[in-house]
């Protein structure tokens, strides 16, 4: 099933990358891949894509930085951010909760419910 | 089909195609994907080019053919492993023109053996990209469901760790289970521990939930009258209306996994999914998730047995070690059993914990351990004992407790027995320690001692009544006795003796 709707994965380990990169292009989503948190927002400025999965750890801009960058973006056009991470720490809770559209993951996550969660927030149905 | 990957070799096959005047297509199977002219799906298809393409897939080398006037068709076939897949195929409008006049008509020509090297190195490129790709995609697949199962292992490994049998957690553990894996049913299944045995379901079908747990029994009865349940560690049935013996267990089709829960030769049980979604069958990576979940929890039960039998074992030896000692003196008999069962009747009152209520069992039983050392005949002596004789008797708190001192086990236990002559006044033995400062075992052992000792026969004297002895007790309270434990120990057989006077002789 095609769906005319853009995700951007902002990841830098490659093997997570191409599994997330894997599983949307099955589900029938356009693919957009950046490798860090700097790559990741001009990417979302350029090509505006509907949903965001990003790491927190990473070179460059962390995914922290990349949410609290893009959230204003949000405000003309939302779109899904999913940070998906390592056990959570409060503080990363409260970060997260001040994001607009911002939800987390915790690792090890299921490839097949965070397309689930994209498919619910576009409103699209399989 | 698999996917010819071309994004990459696009400006590649363009550049080619302007230099050398010519129009490159790929083609799949059945149709162009690629061509210089134009994007799917405006290229143009002609019935020539259609022919050529099958022919080049279906001959697997490379083909030239001359279309009426000038038109060269030069193709090389793309293939996966040995499987053709597809066709590289470049048109020329005049060979003559484009390739350093080569022949034209002719199959062999100088144009025609350079355009095949080119396609065919072309051609190779492509087929390795596609390679690499399909490898690429193949490994992610796997490792999507590699994730899957870690994400449903790691939601529910933490709560196997935690779990103890029978407790409410087996519920959380099998909710866990069913959500993480998308069942709608899960259950386990342990005949001879029903206290252990749990089963959920959706919350859409929490209305049918009774039909659900018969149909759990019943399921659990089908698979132990089959015989492969005694050979193989799982039971799988991916569609119900193919099998009789399970189709008329629910009206609805689904399908049913059952892994045994057991640890070496102990069958415990079973672990068991069900799902009534008819349009999946269970991977093998769920079995093998949920065989390893059992296994987990056939350790947790394994391991609580084992504790539960070590306990039993620790208390039948000291009840046996306790009746060599107490054979030596007829009047003493029964006397630590009686004394523990008392520390026990507080301890309920007093709500303490199962450990706790453990220790004081231990102590209570153990509490004169120590005459093991002292003399049959002062233990049994009718009259009173001279000065060197009560010093002996004296030292049997000490004496039980340094025996009891090597066993790790009972090492909590030895407080209640070293104090449990003290007095509450600070005159007792061995230490002569005073009040609170007294371990409180101690102190409730000195009370159900004390009631046992005025309540049985002794050489020196007859039995006393219950009542007579609490309210001896009474009058010792706060000088031998620990008033507060004696007040407790009073409420409890004030009840017992109401009950007693109530009930016909």
């Amino acid at each position: 099933m095609e769906v005319n709707k853009k995700v951007l994965i902002v990841e830098d380990e490659a093997p997570i990358r191409r599994v997330l990169e894997f599983k949307l292009k099955n589900s029938g989503y356009r693919v957009l891949v950046a490798q860090n948190g700097a790559q990741g927002l001009e990417l979302i400025k350029t090509q505006q894509p509907d949903a965001v999965i990003t790491d927190i750890m990473m070179p460059e801009m962390d995914g922290r930085q990349l949410c609290e960058q893009s959230n204003g973006l949000k405000k003309k056009r939302p779109f899904l951010t999913i940070v998906v991470t390592c056990r959570i720490a409060q503080d990363e809770h409260e970060w997260i909760n001040r994001m607009q559209d911002t939800l987390f993951m915790e690792k090890p996550f299921s490839p097949a419910r965070l397309v689930e969660c994209i498919d619910l927030y576009l409103g699209i149905k399989r | 089909m698999i996917n010819l990957h071309l994004e990459p070799f696009a400006g590649l096959l363009s550049s080619l195609a302007a230099l050398g005047h010519m129009k490159v297509e790929v083609w799949n199977a059945t149709q162009p994907v690629f061509s210089t002219a134009a994007s799917p799906p405006g290229i143009a298809v002609s019935r020539e080019a259609r022919d050529f393409s099958e022919r080049v897939r279906h001959r697997a080398t490379f083909q030239h053919a001359v279309l009426g006037d000038r038109q060269h068709m030069f193709g090389m076939p793309l293939s996966s492993g040995r499987e053709p897949i597809g066709a590289l195929i470049a048109y020329t409008a005049d060979a003559d023109a484009t390739l350093n006049g080569a022949l034209p008509g002719t199959q062999h020509a100088p144009g025609g053996n350079e355009m095949g090297r080119l396609l065919g190195h072309l051609a190779g490129l492509i087929e390795q990209h596609c390679g690499s790709q399909k490898e690429i995609e193949s490994l992610a697949a796997e490792l999507a469901k590699a994730l899957e199962d870690i994400y449903v292992y790691s939601k529910v490994a933490g709560q196997i760790k935690s779990l103890k049998f029978p407790g409410h957690k087996q519920t959380d553990l099998a909710e866990d289970i069913m959500e993480a894996m998308r069942m709608d049913l899960a259950f386990i299944a342990m005949p001879g521990r029903e206290k252990n045995n749990v089963t959920v379901c959706r919350k859409e079908l929490a209305a049918n939930k009774r039909a659900l747990e018969l149909l759990v029994i019943n399921l659990i009865a089908a698979v132990r009258r089959d015989p492969a349940s005694k050979t193989e560690d799982y039971f799988m049935i991916n569609a119900s209306r193919q099998n009789p013996a399970f189709s008329r267990l629910h009206p609805t089709a689904y399908r049913f996994l059952a892994v045994k829960i057991r640890h070496e030769d102990s069958l415990y049980g079973w672990l068991g999914l069900v799902s009534f979604k008819g349009d999946e069958i269970f991977k093998r990576s769920e079995l093998r998730l949920l065989m390893s979940m059992a296994e987990q929890l056939a350790l947790v039960i394994f391991g609580s047995d084992l504790y539960y039998d070590l306990e039993h074992l620790l208390i039948h030896v000291v009840k046996s070690l306790v009746n060599a000692i107490e054979a030596k003196d007829v009047y003493t008999r029964g006397h630590s059993e009686r004394v523990s069962h008392y520390c026990m009747l507080i301890a309920a009152k007093q709500r303490l914990n199962e450990k706790e209520k453990k220790v004081l069992q231990l102590a209570a039983l153990l509490h004169d351990i120590g005459k093991i050392g002292t003399p049959g005949q002062i233990l049994k002596k009718p009259a009173s004992l001279d000065k060197q004789e009560m010093k002996c008797i004296k030292e049997h708190p000490q004496k039980g407790y340094d025996i009891l001192k090597p066993l790790e086990q009972l090492s909590d236990s030895l407080p209640g027995i070293l104090h449990h002559h003290e007095r509450y006044d600070g005159q007792g033995y061995p230490l002569g320690l005073k009040g609170e400062a007294i371990p409180y075992h101690a102190r409730l052992i000195a009370v159900a001692d004390t009631f046992d000792a005025l309540t049985t026969n002794r050489a020196y004297r007859e039995a006393r009544s219950s009542r007579e002895a609490l309210a001896i007790m009474q009058k010792e309270a706060g000088t031998q006795l620990d008033p507060h434990c004696v007040a407790i120990f009073k409420e409890i057989f004030n009840q017992n003796l109401k009950a007693e006077d109530n009930a016909p002789d």
